[in-house]
């Protein structure tokens, strides 16, 4: 099967690039840097357009194209997740059911939280609005933002789109290598629901450093969405103007914090569960994917036991999802983690590995023995490391400090301040339930920083404007 | 079956072919090492086999590498152990050691496989090393190996270029130049990367030179992850024609700390020759089985020579196996994974002295 993908406005007719997925191609627009200027024009032009209209007006589009998209039936939805499974490899039961959960977190009123989180009153995207200290002010967003989109978790990539249009931001997208097929769909639906609206964004692909490419869309954008490895967002930056504000998302590492009160024999196997959720969900790619669960002792069972418990439930999580196919290298990658924690269980009992059988799909490794944040290979290997209380757990994390995103505990009511005091002081920015890893709330402070607030500019019109300028009102008595 | 039993009979294999069978040698080995490799014992015993279930050697346990970085992996105490290779810095900061309890076998198996390759017409040849010296190096196979060719193979005007953790290249040049003025050919041996610096060096002082017929160079460890990546074709092309030598006259050789034999690769294609007591076969690294002829896997060597510590070993490097040869695609160094990892990992990276 062959598709066409990719978003450029109708003037130009650029040439097309084959990605291959297995049995399918997607096409992607690749153009030439005379080309990408018209487009920076065009979509410029079209920002003018969109700057005049209200946010709410771009939040009932947006929920509208939500609104189709949670319909099974609707036609781009199925064709996501007839597609979305041979793009990326992800099991399609496990595409299917977060798309669903992940959509509902667009709807309308979850798109009105985002915008009021960060602008307590949203009207001063639209005009000019009176401050209580005296005076007006509004906020302007981006002309132009151009987003690198990150391919590790499929329509992932909506989270910066819907931000850049909510503040009124013409949108470059560079589609990932790895994903290019969600936002591509998601904007033909937005065609479909409001034309105009669509001509404001353009979506294309570039291989990540081209030169020229970069610098024209880089330096003509007022900001940059950047998502990607440690090199890929080390590049960009080079290559972002400094009055160019970069919004940078690096990788992430996250974990996991299960209080011994969760380990009670009723409700043990439910905690495994959700922390085998956690550590499966999209084989463990997302920044928000736990690398370890650090597991409080002397609960009801041991953490030991508790380690058999998540090895039980990754099997079925496996059984229900199965891990994607991987290359030899990430293959490589689990096979040496394995012999090197199996070698050293030999001689130790501070070190047991759980595997499944007959393949990499799933591993556990109980470890007391280490002192630093474990890294895992991913695709579905997680640590668990025995800790007397939350206050063990900072000396884990004082190494990846800058590098910490979410935190899935799973505690009682009695402790769970001291727990968020503790991973607040660390440097971890989101904390969830254990089981919700892997769908950030809306609103969220992605990576710590507000998610609209920070994409705008401020024009404040001081209250000696309205005074002042009466002495001069040709009406005055 | 006792040490010097096994020893004699791998060694009488080495020197002659058709003394034993590589199959049945192997299930010997294995036997031997199942019963006195306490922690190798434990591996197999948790892959769920037995000497007694094994019929042949593919069905061997392969211990993967990284092992060695774990625990000690010998059929005797660490301590009786004449001498360990170790290999150099890596991602975890830990380093791999292979024991060897006398080094009768692990030199019986390089000479006789450098013989067949690298000294064409058994006589003793100039030698330039650029690498250090075992004093300085006590513990690295690679300085082992290119000692004892210097050591059996090297005239006494044969030299060290590196020491002190620095290349002497002044001396190299004097070295090749004398080697033109005489027209005394010469061997040069040593890390891959070496050789692009000292072709950089050239470079940079616009030297070039005409190495004597019967010159060889011999190049080992590959160019990947260091400043400069070449593919092994494009290397051989770049020092065949830096030292005017053949192409095929420039000679890959690939080996491990964690092995005790030798490949050599004399096209320059990936094929890499093992000498009759190696066996490699390439697997599916997702189950473990072998992969159908021409497909690409994970390469697993077979090295009798290695009686000493496991005789299978799971390495990190890609290949394709063909008609029985194996084809050396490279080191799968961990994983681009499409996550999060790597870029974490690599600031607890050690970078080795000789990087």
């Amino acid at each position: 099967m062959e598709l066409k993908i990719g978003f450029v406005p109708s003037m130009i007719s650029p040439s097309y690039e084959e990605r291959t997925f297995d049995s399918l191609t997607l096409l992607v627009p690749k153009l030439t840097s005379e080309e990408l200027k018209q487009v920076v024009l065009h979509l410029k032009q079209q920002q003018r357009k969109l700057q005049a209209r209200k946010t709410n007006d771009i939040i009932d589009i947006l929920d509208q194209a939500i609104q189709l998209w949670l319909d099974p039936n609707y036609h781009y939805r199925k064709l996501a997740e007839e597609l979305l499974p041979i793009v990326t490899g992800y099991d399609s039961e496990m595409i299917r059911v977060f798309l669903h959960s992940y959509l509902r977190s667009f709807r309308k009123e979850k798109l009105q939280r985002m915008v009021e989180v960060d602008f307590p009153n949203p009207f001063v995207l639209d005009e000019f609005r009176p401050r209580s200290s005296g005076g007006l002010t509004r906020a302007y967003g981006p002309e132009l933002i151009t987003h690198v989109f990150s391919g590790n978790v499929p329509a992932l990539p909506l989270w910066s789109l819907v931000s850049g249009l909510l503040v009124k931001s013409s949108t470059l997208g560079k589609l990932s290598s790895s994903e290019p097929l969600f936002p591509c769909l998601f904007v033909e639906t937005l065609r479909e629901i409001d034309k105009d609206l669509a001509e404001s964004i353009s979506i294309i692909w570039w291989k990540g450093g081209e030169e020229e490419l970069e610098r024209i869309a880089f330096s003509s954008s007022e900001a940059v969405i950047a998502y990607g490895s440690e090199n890929s967002i080390d590049s960009i930056r080079k290559k972002v103007p400094s009055h160019v504000n970069l919004h940078a998302h690096g990788h992430k590492l996250s974990a996991g914090f299960i209080a011994k009160d969760c380990l009670q024999r009723v409700l043990v196997t439910e905690t495994a569960r959700r922390a085998a959720k956690d550590a499966s969900q999209f084989d463990q790619q997302a920044c928000l994917s736990p690398h370890v669960f650090f597991v409080e002792e002397k609960g009801n069972v041991s953490v030991r036991e508790f380690a058999i418990l998540l090895a039980q439930e990754m099997n079925n999580y496996e059984v229900k999802m199965p891990r994607a196919r991987l290359s030899e290298q990430e293959n490589q990658a689990i096979i040496q983690a394995r012999s090197s924690f199996q070698f050293q269980a030999f001689q130790t009992n501070d070190i047991t590995l759980f595997e499944s059988e007959e393949s990499t799909s799933w591993t556990v490794v109980y470890d007391k023995k280490t002192t630093l944040f474990p890294i895992s290979p991913l695709n579905r290997f997680v640590y668990v490391i025995p800790v007397q209380s939350i206050e063990d757990v900072p000396c884990y994390l004082h190494e990846v400090r800058g590098l910490l995103q979410t935190f899935g505990v799973a505690c009682t009511p009695n402790h769970f301040r001291s727990i968020i005091e503790v991973l607040g002081q660390c440097g971890v920015n989101r904390v969830t339930f254990l089981g919700r890893m892997g769908e950030p709330e809306p609103g969220w402070h992605h990576d710590g920083r507000p998610h609209l607030a920070d994409l705008v500019r401020w024009i404040d019109v001081e209250a000696s404007v309205e005074i002042e300028m009466d002495a001069y009102d040709p009406n005055r008595i | 079956m006792h040490y010097e039993d096994i020893k004699q009979r791998i060694l009488t294999f080495i020197e002659n072919e058709e003394r034993d069978s590589f199959d049945s040698l192997a299930l010997q080995v294995f036997a031997y090492q199942y019963e006195n490799n306490r922690i190798y014992r434990k591996f197999c015993r948790s892959r769920k086999v037995h000497p007694s279930m094994v019929q042949s050697y593919q069905q061997i346990p392969p211990v993967p590498v990284g092992a060695f970085k774990e625990a000690v992996i010998a059929c005797t105490p660490s301590e009786e152990a004449e001498t360990y290779f170790q290999t150099s810095g890596t991602t975890s900061g830990k380093q791999g050691r292979n024991y060897h309890r006398d080094l009768e076998v692990w030199t019986a198996s390089m000479k006789s496989h450098f013989e067949e390759n690298i000294m064409k017409d058994k006589c003793r040849v100039k030698m330039a090393i650029l690498f250090p010296h075992p004093k300085e190096m006590p513990n690295s196979s690679l300085s082992q190996y290119l000692y004892t060719a210097l050591r059996d193979y090297g005239t006494e005007e044969s030299v060290y270029i590196a020491s002190n953790g620095t290349y002497d290249f002044e001396k190299l040049v004097s070295f090749l130049v004398e080697s033109e003025r005489t027209n005394t050919p010469v061997y040069l041996l040593g890390a891959t990367f070496s050789f692009i610096h000292f072709v950089e060096y050239m470079e940079g002082k616009n030297l070039r030179f005409q190495l004597p017929k019967g010159s060889r160079l011999m190049d080992t460890g590959g160019s990947k992850g260091r400043a400069i990546e070449m593919r092994s074709d494009q290397f051989k092309q770049m020092v065949a024609d830096a030292f005017n030598l053949p192409v095929e006259d420039c000679v890959n050789m690939y080996g491990m700390t964690e092995l005790s034999s030798q490949f050599y690769d004399q096209s320059g294609s990936g094929q890499q020759k093992a000498p009759h007591w190696v066996r490699s076969v390439v697997i599916n690294p997702e189950n473990g089985l072998c992969v159908q002829d021409g497909e690409r896997g994970i390469l697993v060597h077979y090295d009798l020579a290695n009686f000493h510590s496991v005789l299978g070993v799971m390495t990190e490097d890609l290949g394709i196996s063909k008609k029985g040869e194996f084809y050396l695609l490279g080191r799968s160094e961990g994983a681009e994974a499409k996550g999060c990892s790597l870029a974490v990992e690599q600031f607890r990276n050690g970078v080795s002295k000789w990087n």
